[in-house]
This record gives structure tokens, C-alpha cells and sequence, in this order.
């Protein structure tokens, strides 16, 4: 597998464009998924990925080695905070994609032996992420998407956000207990930790 | 945008960094070892470890989100157009070839235009073909009316000792003359038929005397003939024009 990935770059380093579309097909979901998680629309994170796999593309020829992946979502990271950057400078932009964001995105394979409220918490569950993410300061959300979504080691994180492992951990603490805090108060929480919660409290 | 009153959390900021890279085994082993013994004792910071941990689960359970369509590259995404205009392959080192010739016929220019043939040089490379035509084209006919006209073949074989004499005397003033005092005798000779353009007069209507200032046939570097320079200025504009149009499709 590392073999064929590795005969798959150094042909996209020499201009196949085919062999990058392989590599393009093993990562596409990867990178979809860090960048919806990171911007929270489905249009915006599509436009991310492409500029992404554009970008990596153009910039092929300069991978020396290493793990491609994490140099791969290194510039899909960048993509993203291009996006982000720009909503900034037009905040009415982002808060339409915002409100359109869940008319076309969760493509999540129903459980056919889910019950309609088991069905209904999960929607509330991943909508409560969701939201809690986009919550997150920027650096804390690339943060979590890359360590608890993506499940990614703490040294691929460093690497791809560019900066020190002791950053990476203070980062994730605090993003997870961003997250902790807006789960538990909207009572997301598996039940047992919130009858944990009370019976603490009733000490 | 409902966002609920999230309460924070009470554990310093050291705690919840520990209880998060303890999830993760990420701890150097003292650490874990001194963070195990205050669980043992702190129900509030299993509680912590619990929701933390909680918190991580349910993110990992997330399921990834289907992408809604393939994000492969076109040539046009890459940066790679087709090329409409492309050479096949063995053609193309012709466009470097080309630039070469481009290179060598402008600086075969700029050496002849620099090294003493003077723009008066110019009328003697016209007159080779122009004023030996006489001997030229009696050598012509003399295979086909010598054996008619031998009187005609005289007459032609006097002109052709005319040039001679005429290529001698050149020769023989050569040495000595330099290109530029031939060229001065011209106007002269040419009779002023053209005073701006001395060599042009003598081309329009050359005198008897004209024949004598003939260059002689040995001249050193003759020039190409112009057909020659033609085809090397087209391929070169050719080979420019499809360098031009393949620089624009990239």
C-alpha cells in the first residue's frame, strides 16, 4: 500500500495527472471530512477539498518524503482557513452557507434498526457537534477535528498545523472541554456521566 | 444560533491537559503513575476523566459524511489545457533549431553590416548577378548559337575577354584598393544615373565600364542567395509562432 502510494507521487511528480486522481481517490473523503468538520457547510468544504487537490497538484514536486497524508491535509488545513478568512471579511456569506448547511449535507447511512428516537437524538447529537465545533476557536477546532474525527497521533497533528506537540495537547484539552461544556448542557451526554453529574452534585 | 450557557469548566487548565493526554496514552509514564493516584482519591476528577473521555468517544463515533462528489482533477484544473497546437514529438527540437538559425542569421547580419562592408557593399552584391550577366548569359547561349552564328560566338567571346580584363584589373587593384575607394569610382561610373543610390544606377542601366567593376567571380564570402535567406526568416517566424502559441497555452 505505501509502495503503490509511493509509485502513485513520484508519477504525480513527474506530471501524471492520472496517477494524482489515484491518490486524489484514496484521500477525497479524508479531506471532505476535515473540511466540512472545519467550515461546517457542505458547498464551502466541497470548494476547499477541490482547491485543495488543486493545490497539491500544482505543488507535488515539492513533497520530499515524509507522510504524504499529513502534507496532504496540511494544505487542505490551509484551504480551509483561506475560506474561513474570507467569511470574515464577508460575514454575511458564511451565515447564509450556514443556514443552508443542513438542507444537503448528512449523507449518513441510516441504522435500520435504529428506533425513531434513538434517530432523533443521534440528529441532535451530531447537529450539537457540529455546532459546538464551529464554536471552537479556529486553532482548537483543527485541533479535535484532526485528533478525535480524523484519529490522528498527536506528532501527524503537530505536523500538519504546524506547530509544537505541547501546543497540540493544550489545544485539544481545551477544545474537548469547550465541547464537554456544550454537550452537557444541552444534556447530550451518555446518561450514566449525567446521573454521575447529579448524584455528584447531591453530595 | 442557540447557544446554550455552557458551563466551564471548574479543573485548572493543567488538569483537564493531563486528563486529555491520559486518554489519549499520550503521558510520560511519571505523569500517568501521579495522575492515576490522584484519580483514586479525586471523585471529581474522575468525573472530568469520564465526561472527557465520553466527549472523545462520541466524536470518533461521528460518522464521516459521504463528499458529494468526486474531487479528481480535469487537464483544465491542473493547469495542463490541451495543447491545440502541439508539435509531434520528433518535430519539436526543430523549434530549437530554428531559434538557433535565428540567432546565427542575425549575427551573421550584424557582422557583415559591421565589418567594413559599409552599406556600399550592398551594390556589390547586387551587381554579381546584375552586371556579369553579359558574360553569363553568352555562356548560355554559346551552346546553342555557337555552331549557328559563329560571328554572334565572336562577338561573345570578346565580351567575355572584356570581363575578364575587367575581373583581372579588379583583382589586380585589390590588393592595393580598398573596398570602399571601388565603391567610391562607382557614382562616377554609373554616370549619376541615381545620385542618391550609386549601385541602383548602375543595376538600372549599366554603362559599358560598369562590366569592369564587375566583382570578381572569387569574391569572398558571398552572401546566401536570397531564397535561402527567405525560407530562414519563414521557419524562424514559423518556429516563433508556435513557441508564441504554446507559451499562451500553458
Amino acid at each position: 500500500m505505501a509502495n503503490e502510494e509511493q509509485r502513485l507521487i513520484s508519477a504525480a511528480q513527474a506530471g501524471d495527472l492520472e496517477a494524482f486522481n489515484q491518490i486524489v481517490r484514496l484521500y477525497e473523503t479524508r479531506v471532505y471530512n476535515l473540511c466540512y468538520r472545519m467550515l461546517g457547510d457542505a458547498d464551502a468544504a466541497a470548494d476547499a477539498t477541490q482547491d485543495a487537490f488543486i493545490a497539491a497538484f500544482r505543488n507535488v514536486r515539492n513533497f520530499r518524503g515524509g507522510v504524504f497524508k499529513a502534507w496532504l491535509l496540511r494544505i487542505a488545513t490551509n484551504a480551509c482557513y483561506d475560506v474561513l478568512r474570507t467569511r470574515k471579511r464577508r460575514p454575511a456569506v458564511s451565515l447564509d452557507s450556514a443556514d443552508n448547511e443542513d438542507d444537503n449535507t448528512r449523507t449518513e447511512a441510516p441504522d435500520p434498526g435504529e428506533s425513531l428516537d434513538d434517530m432523533v437524538v443521534r440528529q441532535e447529537l451530531s447537529a450539537a457537534i457540529q455546532q459546538g465545533l464551529a464554536e471552537l476557536p479556529e486553532d482548537q477546532r483543527i485541533v479535535i477535528i484532526l485528533s478525535d474525527i480524523q484519529g490522528l497521533a498527536y506528532e501527524e497533528i503537530a505536523q500538519i498545523t504546524g506547530v509544537q506537540l505541547g501546543t497540540v495537547k493544550s489545544r485539544l484539552s481545551r477544545a474537548r472541554a469547550k465541547l464537554r461544556d456544550i454537550l452537557r448542557a444541552g444534556e447530550l451526554l451518555p446518561a450514566k456521566f449525567r446521573l454521575d453529574d447529579e448524584s455528584d452534585k447531591s453530595k | 444560533m442557540t447557544t446554550s450557557p455552557a458551563p466551564q469548566s471548574e479543573l485548572p487548565e493543567r488538569d483537564l491537559e493531563l486528563l486529555s493526554a491520559y486518554i489519549d496514552n499520550e503521558l510520560a509514564p511519571a505523569d500517568r503513575t501521579a495522575l492515576e493516584q490522584r484519580l483514586a482519591s479525586e471523585p471529581r476528577l474522575r468525573r472530568e476523566l469520564a465526561e472527557l473521555r465520553a466527549t472523545r468517544d462520541l466524536l470518533r463515533e461521528q460518522p464521516w459524511v459521504t463528499p458529494p462528489r468526486s474531487f479528481t482533477l480535469t487537464p483544465d484544473m491542473a493547469g495542463m489545457r490541451p495543447r491545440r497546437f502541439a508539435l509531434p514529438s520528433w518535430l519539436q527540437p526543430l523549434s530549437g533549431l530554428a531559434a538557433l538559425a535565428l540567432v546565427m542569421l542575425i549575427g551573421w547580419q550584424v557582422l557583415r553590416l559591421t565589418s567594413g562592408a559599409s552599406p556600399a557593399g550592398q551594390p556589390q552584391v547586387m551587381m554579381a548577378p546584375e552586371t556579369t550577366p553579359a558574360a553569363v548569359s553568352a555562356a548560355r547561349i554559346e551552346p546553342t548559337e555557337a555552331v549557328a552564328a559563329p560571328a554572334a560566338a565572336a562577338a561573345m567571346n570578346e565580351r567575355n575577354e572584356q570581363a575578364t580584363e575587367a575581373t583581372a584589373g579588379v583583382l589586380a587593384s585589390e590588393p592595393t584598393a580598398e573596398k570602399e575607394t571601388t565603391v567610391m569610382q562607382q557614382p562616377a561610373q554609373g554616370g549619376g544615373a541615381d545620385g542618391i543610390a550609386p549601385g541602383a544606377g548602375g543595376n538600372a542601366g549599366p554603362p559599358p565600364d560598369a562590366q569592369r567593376q564587375a566583382p570578381p567571380p572569387t569574391q569572398p564570402p558571398s552572401p546566401p542567395p536570397l531564397p535561402v535567406v527567405i525560407v530562414l526568416a519563414l521557419l524562424i517566424l514559423v518556429a516563433a509562432g508556435i513557441w508564441f502559441v504554446r507559451r499562451k497555452a500553458e
